[in-house]
């Protein structure tokens, strides 16, 4: 019966992606409003990211979000992607290079002594 | 329910798919077009521009005399993306209402049977703790008919025997248990042995000292480790010595002792009782 409740979180992905899908379109159709949705969106992103990383409980529905928001992201401008690919691969290979070096960076400070130190001993007070 | 079910699983497929369906085929009408550019060491290239039906102006540098279409795509499916993208929302929004019915009863189900899970290991550990108690004390009977044989055979020149029946039969614990084995509830039992009605708080406290009395091996264990020393200084100790001597001179039990001379009911009894311990054995 717990195959339920994954149907019950898959629906509400499902929800909330065709939302963001529906922005996708929005802000493709109507440039007037590409700049604002891509404000909602990555601001969303960012707060949904810091939930899962920092705040205790709600992290499922933060996951969801954050899920939802790429497959919007992705999934909105899929055949935008397809002509860029084709047309433009710098463009692609730009954004990717880009990608990765905020991945390695991100890892790097995380990973790097006084923050684990400064994050460990934040943890230790709490306990 | 089954329908409810049925309609709950279409619209998640339904949910699902029309998501899917809605990230194909193209949005809007859209063309490539390629201009010859010429770089400051005079080095040709193909710049590209992407020429979208939502835009409101040419791209910045895009001379039409000299560009060339390289790729079109005249055939969008605005409409349909759309209405697949508002399908996909209120299908799956239809399937969570649907659905947080029966997840909630599942999670109900879930619980109860826990509950229930849990009560019923309750009533085997409890009735584990009543058998092995009467093991106990059956085989503690065993162990005085043998003597009592051994006694009969080899003569008894004290006559402890009788003395230890009799008080095993006064002791109202053991009767009850006795009564408990030949098939009475524990509660009927003890309001025979000690005479007092089924549900006044009289009962309740017997029937709670029995059930201590039962487990009071566990009980022994801890009474060791009860801290009196906060309750009973050290200064105390010859005189309430003296007291206690002079109680059981009197005839007292234990259990009046403890309740009367140390002043230790209720909740102070194991204190108590660990501190007239603690006095016998020094």
């Amino acid at each position: 019966m717990t195959s339920h409740r994954h149907l019950q979180n898959l629906n509400e992905l499902v929800l909330l992606a065709s939302g963001s899908t529906a922005l996708a379109f929005l802000a493709r159709l109507e440039p007037g409003f590409y700049f604002p949705v891509f404000l909602f969106r990555t601001g969303l992103l960012i707060y949904s990211g810091y939930v899962v990383g920092y705040l205790e409980g709600k992290r499922e529905v933060a996951t969801l979000q954050g899920l939802a928001i790429s497959l919007g992201l992705i999934g909105g401008s899929w055949d935008d992607w397809e002509i860029i690919i084709r047309f433009f691969p710098r463009v692609v290979m730009t954004l990717l290079l880009a990608i990765i070096a905020i991945a390695l960076l991100t890892t790097a400070i995380l990973l790097s002594e006084p923050l684990a130190k400064k994050l460990e001993g934040g943890k230790g007070d709490k306990n | 329910m089954i329908r409810i079910r049925l309609a709950f699983y279409s619209l998640t497929l339904t949910g699902i798919s029309s998501l899917i369906g809605a990230f194909a085929n193209p949005l809007q009408k859209l063309e490539v077009w390629s201009q010859p550019e010429y770089g400051a060491f005079g080095i040709g290239y193909n710049k590209k521009f992407l020429l979208r039906q939502s835009d409101r102006d040419y791209p910045l540098g895009f001379d039409r005399e000299k560009a060339v279409k390289v790729a079109q795509v005249y055939l969008d499916s605005k409409e349909s993306k759309i209405a697949l993208c508002l399908t996909s929302l209120f299908s799956s929004s239809a399937a969570l209402l649907i659905g947080g019915r029966f997840v909630s009863k599942c999670d109900l189900d879930k619980e109860v049977g826990r509950i229930n899970q849990l009560s019923q290991e309750q009533l085997q550990l409890r009735q584990a703790k009543h058998n092995a108690a009467l093991a106990a004390k059956s085989q503690e009977l065993l162990h005085r008919y043998e003597v009592e044989e051994f006694l009969s055979e080899f003569g008894n020149p004290a006559g402890d025997d009788a003395e230890v029946e009799e008080r095993l039969a006064a002791d109202p614990f053991t009767r009850c248990l006795f009564l408990v084995q030949d098939g009475l509830s524990e509660s009927e039992a003890v309001a025979m042995v000690w005479e007092s009605t089924q549900g006044s708080p009289k009962h309740a406290e017997r029937l709670q000292k029995y059930l201590q009395w039962l487990g009071e091996d566990d009980e022994r264990i801890t009474t060791d480790s009860v801290d009196f020393r906060s309750e009973f200084p050290e200064a105390m100790d010859s005189s309430t010595r003296k007291a206690i001597y002079k109680a059981l001179g009197d005839g007292a039990t234990e259990e009046e002792i403890v309740r009367e001379v140390l002043g230790c009911c209720a909740s102070k009894e194991p204190i108590g009782r660990a501190y007239m311990q603690f006095l016998k054995a020094s």
